[in-house]
C-alpha cells in the first residue's frame, strides 16, 4: 500500500494546525457559525442528531492494521467506542467534540490519515474494488490509479469549489466491484485488442433523489492521459453546472441536459488544449506510486490442510463462511476474507473497538497486516493463506463476526438513518434488524442465496436503496416512518435503477412485504436462478401484484 | 401543556441541549421549558443571545403537545442516541 512520505507528513501537520487555529476562532466567536461551517465540512466535520460527526477518509478503502488500532483507539478516547464503516469505504464516528476534534486531527496525521475532502464539493475520497490487487479476474491493479487520482484531486485548488461533491470510482475487475456505473466518473481498467491497458470512462451516475446509470463517455482513454481527460471532465462541469438549482447541480443532470454526445465534444474541446501537456502525470512520478504497491512475495502455501478438510462438507458455520466469504484470491494457496459486519442483533457497519482492534490482530498475524473497507460495509481481509482460514474463523468468532453472510439477505447496505441523520426521514437500522429477524434462520438465507437489499433513510439514497436488487427507502407520512420498496436495482457491469412498487409500508409491514417478495421468487425461480435475474425474466409487476394483493 | 420548545446544539461539543424556563440550557428533555405565546419571545431571545455568544448552534423550535415528543425525530434526540444497541465493546474471551 502507499506510504507517507515527508512531504505528506508535513503537509498533514500544517493542515492541523490550521484546522486548531480555525476552531480557535471559532469558539471565541471570532469566527461566524457561517463562516467556520465551510471550514469544518472541508475536514470531514459535520453537526449531526446528536453532536459533530467526523468522517475520516480511508483512500479507496485501504488501511494498515496500525491505522485500524489507530482508528480504535479513537472510537474509544474521544468517542462513545465504535465507529460507522460508510458505503463509500469511509469511516464515521458519531459523538465528537469540537474542543477535541484538533487532538483527533493530530492523532490521524501519526496514522497518516486525515479528513480532508470527506465532505463539501469537491472531489471526495476515491472508491474502488476491495480485492483490488490481490484478485486474478483484475486487468491490472487498480490503486495504483486511485492513488494517483487521490494525489492530483487531494486540494487540487481548480476543483475546490466544484458546483457540488464529486465522486470517482475505479474498477479493474471483470466484476465491478466498485459500482463504477453510480458514480459522477467511472473508470474501468480494460484492455485493448492490441493489448494495451486503457480506461473505458463512464460519467453522469449517481443516485440520490434523481438516479442515474452513468454513460459511457469514451471507450478506450490511454493511460497516459487519464489527468487531463479528467481534468477536461471537471472543467465543464464546474463551469456549466447548474450552481442556481439545487436539485440539477450534479454531473449527472448535466450530461443528460447536454447529452452524452454535446457533452464529450464540449469535454474534448477543453482536452485538446491540455492533452500530453504539462498536466498529465509524469512517468517518473507514476512509476514512483507503481512502487508501493508492487506485489509483496507471499511464502509458499499449504495447498492440503487436514483441518480444512475436517470441517469441510459437515455444514458447519465454518463451511458455510468459508462458502459466502472466503473469496478467491491470485495464489491458489491464499484467500481474501470478507467479514461481515452484519449480524443479529447489531447495526450493519458498526463496528466497536475491540472489533477493530481483533480485525487489525487478525490482518498481522495472518494476513500481511493490510485491511479494507468495502462499499458494501464490511471488512476485507487479503492474502490470507488458506491454511490459516480456520484460525482466522474462530478468531472472528470470538467478536461475533464470523458469520457467513457476504452477499445473502443479511448483507444488507444500510445508511444511519434517522437514528444519527439530521437528514433522515426514517429509521433504517431497526429496520434492517426487524428484517434480519425474519430471516433469522440461516438455512433460508441460504437457499434465497445471492440478493441485495439495501435501506436509505431518506432520497439522499446514502444505503444505495436504488442499487439494490430490493431497496427500501425511509419516506415521512404526515409525520409517521414509512418506507417505500423498489425493486430491480444493480450496480455492478450491469448497473441499473430499481422501480418503486407501489405504496409505502410501515416498519411492522415492511419485513412481511420482503418477505411476500422473497416468497415469490423462491417459488417461481429456475435452477440456480438468483433473485435478480428472476426478477429481469418475471418483471417487476409481477411482484407488485403478488406484494400488494397479499397487503 | 402544549407549548413550544426550544432547542440547540452546544457549540463546543455539539450535544444535544434544551432551554429550561430558568433560561440555561439542559441536556435533560425532561427539564426542558415549554414556552406558550407569552414567555415565548423572552425565551427566543435569550436563546438568540447565547447563540451569539457562541454557547449555542442550530438553534430550532419545536412544537410539543404536552404528552410526548411528536416527531420521531425529537423522541430520537430526547433518547440522546440511537434506538439500536451500539455494537459491544467487551467480548467475554477476548479481554
Ligand atoms: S440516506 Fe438520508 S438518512 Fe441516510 S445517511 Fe444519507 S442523508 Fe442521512
Amino acid at each position: 500500500m502507499y506510504k507517507y512520505d515527508t512531504i505528506d507528513r508535513d503537509f498533514l501537520d500544517r493542515r492541523s494546525a490550521q484546522f486548531r487555529d480555525q476552531v480557535a476562532r471559532r469558539l471565541s466567536g471570532e469566527l461566524s457559525e457561517d463562516e467556520f461551517k465551510p471550514l469544518r465540512l472541508q475536514n470531514g466535520l459535520y453537526l449531526q442528531l446528536h453532536a459533530y460527526m467526523l468522517r475520516v477518509a480511508i483512500p479507496y478503502g485501504v488501511l494498515s492494521s496500525r491505522q485500524l488500532r489507530g482508528l480504535a483507539s479513537i472510537a474509544r478516547d474521544f468517542d462513545r467506542g465504535f465507529g460507522h464503516f460508510t458505503t463509500r469505504q469511509n469511516i464515521q464516528f458519531n459523538w465528537i467534540k469540537l474542543v477535541e476534534t484538533p487532538d483527533i486531527l493530530d492523532r490521524l496525521a501519526e496514522l497518516d490519515m486525515h479528513a480532508i475532502q470527506t465532505s463539501g464539493n469537491c472531489i471526495r475520497n476515491v472508491t474502488s474494488d476491495p480485492l483490488a490487487g490481490a484478485t486474478d479476474d483484475e486487468v491490472e491493479n487498480p490503486m495504483v490509479w486511485c492513488e494517483v487520482i487521490r494525489q492530483w484531486s487531494t486540494l487540487h485548488p481548480e476543483f475546490a469549489f466544484l458546483p457540488r461533491k464529486f465522486k470517482i470510482a475505479v474498477s479493474a475487475g471483470a466484476e465491478d466491484r466498485a459500482a463504477t456505473g453510480f458514480h459522477d466518473i467511472g473508470l474501468r481498467l480494460v484492455k485493448a485488442r492490441s493489448g494495451e491497458v486503457g480506461f473505458r470512462v463512464l460519467v453522469g451516475g449517481g443516485q440520490g433523489r434523481t438516479p442515474r446509470v452513468a454513460q459511457q463517455l469514451t471507450p478506450f482513454l490511454p493511460k497516459k492521459n487519464l489527468l487531463s481527460y479528467l481534468e477536461a471532465i471537471l472543467r465543464v462541469y464546474n463551469v456549466a453546472g447548474r450552481r442556481d438549482n439545487i436539485y440539477k447541480v450534479r454531473l449527472k443532470i448535466l450530461v443528460e441536459a447536454m447529452g452524452i454526445e454535446a457533452f464529450s465534444d464540449a469535454v474534448n474541446m477543453e482536452w485538446v488544449g491540455i492533452r500530453d501537456s504539462v498536466v498529465e502525470l509524469p512517468l517518473e512520478e507514476f512509476e514512483r506510486i507503481q512502487r508501493h504497491f508492487a506485489r509483496d512475495t507471499l511464502p509458499p502455501a499449504d495447498l492440503t490442510s487436514e483441518i480444512l478438510e475436517a470441517y469441510c462438507g459437515k455444514g458447519h458455520a465454518f463451511e458455510r463462511w468459508m462458502r459466502h466469504n472466503v473469496l478467491p484470491h491470485y495464489d491458489p494457496g491464499y484467500a481474501n476474507v470478507c467479514i461481515s459486519i452484519k449480524a443479529l442483533g447489531r447495526p450493519p457497519g458498526d463496528a466497536s473497538a475491540s472489533e477493530m482492534e481483533r480485525i487489525a490482530d487478525l490482518a498481522d498475524r495472518y494476513g500481511m497486516g493490510e485491511i479494507r473497507f468495502t462499499y458494501s460495509q464490511n471488512v476485507v481481509i487479503p492474502h490470507v493463506r488458506r491454511d490459516q482460514l480456520i484460525r482466522v474463523f474462530e478468531g472472528l468468532g470470538d467478536i461475533g463476526l464470523n458469520g457467513g453472510e457476504n452477499g445473502l439477505i443479511g448483507d444488507m447496505i444500510v445508511c444511519p438513518g434517522l437514528d444519527y441523520c439530521n437528514l433522515a426521514n426514517a429509521r433504517s437500522l431497526p429496520l434492517a434488524d426487524r428484517i434480519f429477524q425474519h430471516f433469522a434462520d440461516a438455512g433460508l438465507r441460504d437457499e434465497i442465496g445471492k440478493i441485495r437489499l439495501n435501506i436509505s433513510g431518506c432520497i439522499n439514497a446514502c444505503g444505495h436503496h436504488h442499487a439494490a436488487d430490493i431497496g427500501i427507502l425511509g419516506v415521512n407520512k404526515k409525520g409517521v416512518e414509512n418506507y417505500q420498496i423498489s425493486l430491480g436495482g444493480r450496480a455492478g457491469e450491469d448497473a441499473a435503477v430499481g422501480r418503486i412498487l407501489g405504496p409505502s409500508f410501515d416498519e411492522h409491514r415492511v419485513p412481511d412485504a420482503v418477505a411476500a417478495i422473497v416468497g415469490l421468487y423462491l417459488h417461481r425461480r429456475k435452477p440456480d436462478e438468483t433473485f435478480g435475474d428472476a426478477v429481469v425474466r418475471l418483471g417487476v409487476d409481477v411482484f407488485k401484484r403478488e406484494l400488494y394483493a397479499a397487503a | 401543556m402544549p407549548g413550544i420548545l426550544i432547542t440547540a446544539n452546544r457549540l463546543e461539543d455539539g450535544v444535544v441541549v434544551w432551554l429550561a424556563t430558568d433560561f440555561t440550557w439542559t441536556e435533560t428533555r425532561s427539564r426542558a421549558g415549554i414556552f406558550d405565546a407569552d414567555t415565548v419571545q423572552t425565551a427566543r431571545h435569550s436563546a438568540a443571545g447565547d447563540q451569539t455568544n457562541n454557547f449555542v448552534t442550530a438553534i430550532y423550535e419545536v412544537m410539543v403537545d404536552g404528552k410526548a415528543d411528536v416527531s420521531a425525530r425529537e423522541a430520537i434526540r430526547a433518547n440522546r442516541g440511537p434506538t439500536i444497541q451500539a455494537p459491544p465493546d467487551r467480548h467475554p474471551s477476548i479481554r
